[in-house]
């Protein structure tokens, strides 16, 4: 009924707004009176966009900075998905294995990625390991905790219609607790990507020569004001497409979600 | 061959509560059991314990001679709210059981649709169960029942959340796909019409803790089956007099507040 009706009118006042603060920003950098150096123009940070998509900056084009952060992020995602869910399966399952690992993971969660950072340079060194590690701890406990959450809250008679036909302890868990959790684990996925995504500039604090974060922080260290704000901007755009490529998988792979 | 699922005096608790208490039910390969009673008194537990979910606190549960002591093939379950698995789409959902058992891929598919033919499913193979009603859900849930070939069906309500009208046919539409093979049926509801349309064997359950009440052999799904409209078959005082009877039965249980009609 209204159903399409109301997110339009909330799409059109959220266009507005971006438009507005677009305006606004536009019109306080036009009167004058405001070091580009603190808030350049909005038509100058476009500009650096193009101009950094083809010459580049900091040895290394728009594109390549952005390969490099997806690459690691999808990386990190890669890692943390292969060690997140299994540890999911475990905690939501058996005692034992929540035990062990709920403890570990509830640690690990609040600790700000700056914070670790140092100690996983120490150890894995100031290659491409280390930036990897760095977004997959940031990672792991959505990803877990989701999975954990999904399997354990198994509807009773999925799991009484699998028993009842004669299913064993590693085919209920396979065949039914871990499909019955793909949307929870999906949106463990996004929230994981958002963690991530998050945790780049930090990840390429340390002797990275390519990458978003990188370039940020280069040219922060020059003072070149509109890269910092084009680098952000690219970043918040990157991340909402993030959003909207889990939304995709979701309705691709959990078809059921919302239906039954 | 001829089977049979017995309970012997059984008593159930859950918690400190007393569910059952003296129970004793009998459901033989052909018979079609319906076990009628109010909410909470434990009719599912009964079935629970039937399927070998649950175990009983006394009593003895056997299958012909042997103790039941957890769910088996020759006991197929269908549940009150379907159970199917969303990601699987229907033939999938129906072939369920014979994944589990390693059957080869093409020949559970082959067999999920005969089973799907057998319960007026069709063609709707490769449909996803949201593209299905309440009532085409069931008739999946049924199809994922018979496929094992099980010498006992055990329905746990299975068209409480059904309209009237569907409801209607998916009875008659059950006692057609159960005069095919003639299992042994264990059927529980709270709807008294329907208890006394699909029974051969109707077991009243009443009282707290619950026990049997009365158990009374009935003809009506027979004459369904023989082409009486279910109207008629309704429309017959008698069946109306023991409508009333099995309603007092209930209602003498549940005179305690409280209780559930």
């Amino acid at each position: 009924m209204s159903g399409s009706a109301k997110p339009r009118l909330t799409l059109a006042i959220s266009a507005a707004t971006v438009a507005l603060v677009v305006l606004g920003w536009w019109a306080v950098t036009g009167v004058g009176g405001i070091d580009p150096l603190f808030l350049p123009s909005p038509a100058a940070v476009v500009a650096k966009f193009f101009e950094a998509a083809t010459e580049g900056y900091a040895d290394a084009t728009l594109w390549q900075h952005l390969g490099a952060s997806l690459g690691r992020v999808f990386a990190a995602l890669a890692v943390a998905v292969a060690l997140g869910v299994p540890a999911g399966l475990a905690i939501g399952t058996s005692p034992i294995g929540r035990g062990i690992l709920d403890p570990l993971v509830e640690t690990l969660r609040p600790i700000p990625p700056l914070a670790y950072l140092p100690l996983v340079v120490i150890w894995l060194g100031i290659g491409e390991t280390s930036k990897v590690v760095v977004i997959a701890i940031a990672m792991f406990a959505p990803i877990v905790i989701a999975t954990a959450s999904g399997v354990a809250h198994v509807a009773a008679n999925r799991l009484d219609a699998a028993r009842a036909f004669g299913a064993r302890g590693w085919q209920v868990l396979l065949l039914v607790r871990l499909p019955s959790a793909l949307p929870d684990i999906l949106t463990g996925v996004r929230i994981a990507l958002g963690a991530g995504w998050t945790t780049l500039v930090a990840a390429e604090l340390v002797a990275a020569t390519r990458g978003l974060g990188f370039m940020i922080q280069s040219a922060a260290q020059f003072l070149v004001t509109d890269v910092v704000i084009m680098g952000i901007v690219v970043i918040a755009l990157i991340a909402f497409l993030f959003e909207a490529g889990v939304r995709a998988l979701e309705r691709w792979l959990t078809p059921w979600r919302g239906k039954l | 061959m001829n089977r049979r699922i017995r309970l012997h005096r059984v008593a159930l608790r859950y918690g400190a509560t007393p569910i059952l208490d003296g129970v004793d039910l009998d459901v033989a390969s052909g018979e079609f059991v319906v076990v009628v009673g109010a909410s909470g008194s434990g009719k599912t537990s009964l079935l629970r314990l039937a399927a070998g979910f649950v175990a009983a606190d006394a009593g003895d549960v056997r299958l012909d001679d042997a103790p039941i002591t957890g769910p088996g093939a020759e006991r197929a379950v269908v549940f009150q709210d379907d159970a199917l698995f969303p990601w699987l789409d229907v033939r999938d959902n129906v072939a369920f059981p014979l994944r589990l058992r390693g059957d080869a891929r093409d020949a559970r598919r082959a067999a999920a649709d005969a089973q799907l033919s057998a319960v007026g499913l069709d063609g709707y193979g490769s449909r996803r169960l949201w593209q299905l009603s309440g009532g085409q859900r069931q008739r999946v849930g049924l199809a994922r029942a018979l496929i094992v070939k099980p010498a006992f069906v055990l329905m746990d309500e299975p068209f409480a959340a059904l309209d009237a009208l569907t409801r209607a046919q998916m009875q008659v539409a059950l006692l057609q796909v159960w005069s095919q093979h003639r299992q042994g049926v264990l059927f529980i509801t709270h709807d008294i019409d329907e208890a006394l349309l699909l029974a051969t064997k109707l077991v009243v359950l009443a009282g707290k803790p619950s026990r049997v009440s009365e158990t009374i052999e009935l003809d009506y799904a027979r004459r369904v089956l023989a082409g009486t409209p279910v109207r008629d078959v309704r429309a017959d005082p008698a069946f109306q007099q023991l409508r009333e009877r099995v309603l007092d039965r209930l209602f003498d249980a549940a005179a305690s507040p409280g209780a559930a009609p």
